[in-house]
């Protein structure tokens, strides 16, 4: 195999973690509010350094066997079953790492800032530690099942930092709704995995570590379950998962609930890299996808379907941080859609760019949040621009990122992949996209505008966020400025030897062409249609249109009704009262002490102290021993 | 004619001893006890063993009746039933009666291959006092230690106890 | 007439004695009938064999239903000294 046991990888996984055990367990007491800071920043940085040094030794390999693995030790061995704790370090998994470990040092550094005087302070850090661990373990994975151990563990610390301030029961139910949402998904992810498992184990497969998967996949084709050919079922239900994890329809509900914990974890968690989780199995998985054209198509109409679905929502809310989560499953969408069209590395593309500009974004609404004091409703805000310079320019290099404007680095990945999509998917899904960018650039106008912009709108006077804070905005922002144009053919060369950088075809100017101006005629409107008179306007106009999509379509409510309740009235009605207070309880357990109790009771009565009963008992056991007898 | 002397004289002690069971005064119920116990006799004579007959007579309802009657006259209310007993419980105890008749019947259904003399045999109290002064003597001498217990555990219990 | 139908008379007084012995709640009652249980196999003792030692035997057992009857009695009277009752329904001392 090549590049065996490579021993930096395990550096990459262990820092995060010592920091984890650090402050989790002697936080409070011996670090407090400075060194747990210090401590969680500085594992994520060590962990960058390694990730950096891996890189720069990969590079140095031949671009055809670029392959770093390392083998901790062997997890699971079951018979013919085998599966071993280990780490591979592609590409890829270059790539992913890091962004995750780049961007989470940059956002652990404003935590410290952020989180100032929070109790939970040490807690805090710790929780992101670990996250950053199980993101780690999940991109550097190399074989779906530790890969899974990531998948899920990234679950979790989403769950403890979503409910962070868990005295608040809303937060504290934002929290499991994540995590229960995410569970429906990783039940399908887990049959998936099953499946993958079981038919390759049945082809004489028994070794489930990537390299052996790409190898042996053609041996899929062949077999079908329940009608369905096996590798499009099991890439539905690995998507299925994933629809879960990266917030897509059917199960995107909890993001926007998840906006309840602190606003850097939603930056790092809920923008740049939990949810981008789905997109990198899908990556990683590219060559069971490549079997599977009809899951790719499902994959690229949901991806079409969210992104449009989730923009509509964003243009009503009122704040600050759902317009960004619906922006977030937005964006998703257009990675989906991207590798739904064949697309893995610009999907992949559009992460890294994502990952830029919505976290600058996130941290931008977080140092507003902090400058006003809590305050997160949009038309409560306004006038910003004259109290906090410093997050008007950066949020503005954001903002102008993520509508496409040339030349940032939104405009490149969108731009790709929209390309794409309209070579590989049809033309209407490129023109659902096309007009999701230009809902883009609408919501992400209407945010800047009433918060920085305009006049005051009753808030007391904001005051512009420490140097902790407002330093890795800055550095976020150089990279959406210049992330785009400095990864464009560099990235695709790295991600696949074979690329060759295509020229730019009439055809395709005329579709950048049409996608700048769609985000164009979404900014202008946007700056129109924030004047107080066409809004109110607008509003009068289509009141129950505006309801109904400031109520986010009544998604949530329709599940309750659907799903919670039915299994609500399962559980209390027929399991809990039937099964377990009627049957286990009364019948089994109560049941069995009543019985032998009355046998017992019943027995007893033999002995009553009275002589003719004596003599009875005594003759009967008589007579019955001679029946038996004779 | 043994026959029908053993099968009266049978009759008589088991009607006798049905009416018992249903008597309410204690008198008649001891009458019918004697009776019980004279027909007794009867079947002892019949079967050519009337040394016994003559002991039936005199112990049984000699001693042990007189016994009886005493004790009735002493606690005449102790024949009666207070509080009845349990319907249930009498049913029992009548079903397990029956059953060990018919268990008994039947293990003895072996027998009916042994014939009886229907003969009146001279008196045996020879061999009958050869045998309960030679070969059981022991046990014969045994009887009277036993009657002698009876005697002081019956005179030690029902005594009155004269203050010391 | 055979030994079966001496001993199923036997055996007949001797059911129809312990029916009464175990149908009774008065313990004097019981007493009675225990005699006439013990007189029921004494007669089957007799009839089943016409050997003299069958004879002696029923002897032995005519003193001992004597000395059984004195000492029941003797009994009968002190229970009825101490619980002031015959009826063997009152006298739960055993219960339990």
């Amino acid at each position: 195999m090549e590049g065996n046991y490579y021993h930096l990888l395990k550096w990459i996984l262990a820092a995060p973690l010592a920091g984890f055990l650090l402050n989790g367990l002697f936080g409070k007491k011996f670090l407090g509010e400075r060194g747990g800071g210090i401590v969680g920043a500085l594992a994520i940085f060590i962990s960058f350094v390694f990730a950096a040094l891996s890189f720069s030794d990969l590079l140095n390999l031949p671009a055809e066997n670029r392959l770093l693995r390392d083998t901790l030790f062997n997890w699971i061995s079951a018979g013919t079953f085998g599966v071993d704790a280990a780490f591979r370090f592609d590409p890829l998994s270059a790539v992913m790492a890091l962004i995750v470990t780049g961007v989470s040092f940059l956002i652990h550094v404003y935590s410290i800032g952020y989180m100032k005087g929070d109790a939970g302070y040490n807690r805090y850090f710790a929780y992101l530690n670990l996250f950053v661990f199980f993101m780690l373990a999940l991109v550097l994975a190399d074989n779906p099942l530790v890969m899974f151990v990531g998948w899920e563990g990234v679950g979790l610390c989403s769950y403890l930092l979503i409910g962070f301030w868990y005295e608040d029961p809303e937060k504290a139910t934002a929290g499991k709704k994540a995590f229960i949402t995410n569970r429906v998904g990783d039940a399908g992810f887990l049959i998936g995995l099953m499946l993958l498992s079981a038919i390759m184990a049945s082809k004489g497969v028994f070794a489930l570590d990537f390299e052996t998967l790409r190898a042996n996949a053609p041996l899929l084709s062949s077999v079908t379950v329940l009608s369905i050919g096996a590798p499009t079922l099991i890439c539905l239900l690995l998507f299925f998962g994933a629809t879960g994890k990266s917030a897509q329809f059917p199960l995107y509900v909890w993001l926007p609930d998840a906006m309840a914990g602190p606003t850097p974890v939603s930056a790092l968690i809920h923008a740049a890299t939990m949810v981008t989780a789905g997109v990198y199995m899908l990556a990683r998985l590219s060559f069971l996808y490549e079997l599977a054209p009809k899951a790719l198509e499902v994959v690229m109409l949901v991806g079409c379907f969210t992104a449009f679905f989730a923009a509509v929502i964003g243009l009503a809310q009122k704040d600050i941080k759902k317009v960004l989560a619906y922006s977030t499953v937005s964006q998703l969408g257009y990675m989906f859609m991207a590798a739904g069209a064949g697309a893995y590395a610009a999907s992949v593309f559009h992460l890294a760019t994502h990952a830029f500009f919505k976290a600058l974004l996130f941290l931008g609404a977080g140092s507003v949040i902090h400058g006003l004091s809590g305050e997160q409703d949009l038309f409560k805000m306004g006038g910003l621009r004259k109290e906090m310079p410093i997050t008007f320019v950066l949020v503005a290099v954001g903002w102008l990122a993520i509508a496409g404007v040339p030349g940032l680095s939104g405009f490149y990945s969108k731009d790709l992949i929209l390309e794409k999509v309209f070579e590989h998917g049809g033309k209407f899904v490129w023109a659902v996209g096309v007009i999701t960018a230009a809902l883009t650039a609408f919501y992400t106008t209407r945010l800047f505008v009433l918060a920085f912009l305009r006049g005051k709108r009753g808030h007391g006077h904001a005051h512009e966020s420490p140097l902790s804070m407002t330093l890795p905005m800055a550095a976020l922002a150089l990279l959406a400025l210049a992330g785009g144009f400095l990864l464009k053919d560099r990235l695709f060369v790295f991600l696949d030897p074979a690329f060759i950088p295509a020229a730019h075809t009439p055809e395709a100017a005329r579709l950048m062409l049409i996608s700048v101006g769609a985000g164009l005629t979404g900014i202008i409107a946007a700056f129109l249609l924030t004047l107080p008179a066409p809004a109110a306007a607008l509003k009068a106009a289509l009141p129950r249109a505006h309801s109904l999509v400031f109520h986010k379509f009544y998604v949530d409510e329709l599940y309750g009704l659907l799903i919670l309740k039915p299994l609500r009235y399962t559980a209390d009605k027929v399991l809990f009262a039937l099964v377990d207070a009627g049957l286990i309880d009364g019948l089994l357990v109560n049941g069995t002490a009543k019985v032998s109790y009355s046998a017992g009771k019943a027995l007893a009565k033999a002995q009553n102290g009275r002589l003719d009963v004596y003599a009875l008992v005594f003759a009967l056991g008589v007579a019955a021993m001679l029946y038996w007898i004779i | 004619m043994i026959a029908a002397a053993v099968y009266f004289f049978g009759a008589v002690a088991a009607l006798a001893t049905l009416l018992m069971l249903f008597q309410r005064e204690p008198v008649k119920a001891a009458m019918l006890m004697l009776t019980a116990l004279l027909a007794t006799a009867g079947i002892y004579l019949a079967l050519s063993a009337q040394l016994l007959a003559a002991l039936q007579i005199i112990l049984y309802a000699g001693a042990i009746m007189t016994l009886f009657i005493v004790a009735l006259t002493v606690l005449p209310q102790a024949w009666r039933d207070h509080p009845e007993k349990k319907p249930f419980l009498k049913v029992l105890g009548l079903a397990a009666a029956a059953i060990i008749l018919t268990e008994l019947v039947k293990v003895s259904a072996v027998l009916k291959t042994v014939l009886r003399s229907t003969d009146f045999s001279e008196t045996g109290a020879l061999a009958l006092a050869q045998q309960l002064f030679g070969r059981f003597a022991f046990q014969f001498e045994l009887l009277s230690l036993v009657i002698l217990a009876s005697i002081v555990a019956a005179v030690a219990l029902a005594a009155k106890r004269r203050p010391a | 007439m055979s030994a079966y139908n001496l001993a199923s008379l036997a055996f007949l007084l001797f059911a129809l004695a312990a029916a009464g012995f175990l149908t009774c709640g008065s313990l004097v009652r019981m007493l009675m009938f225990l005699e006439l249980m013990l007189n029921a196999a004494n007669i089957a003792l007799v009839a089943l064999n016409p050997l003299p030692a069958s004879q002696a035997y029923a002897v032995m057992i005519f003193a001992i239903a004597a000395a059984e009857a004195g000492v029941g009695l003797a009994i009968l009277i002190t229970l009825s000294a101490n619980f002031k009752t015959l009826q063997a329904g009152n006298i739960k001392e055993l219960k339990g």
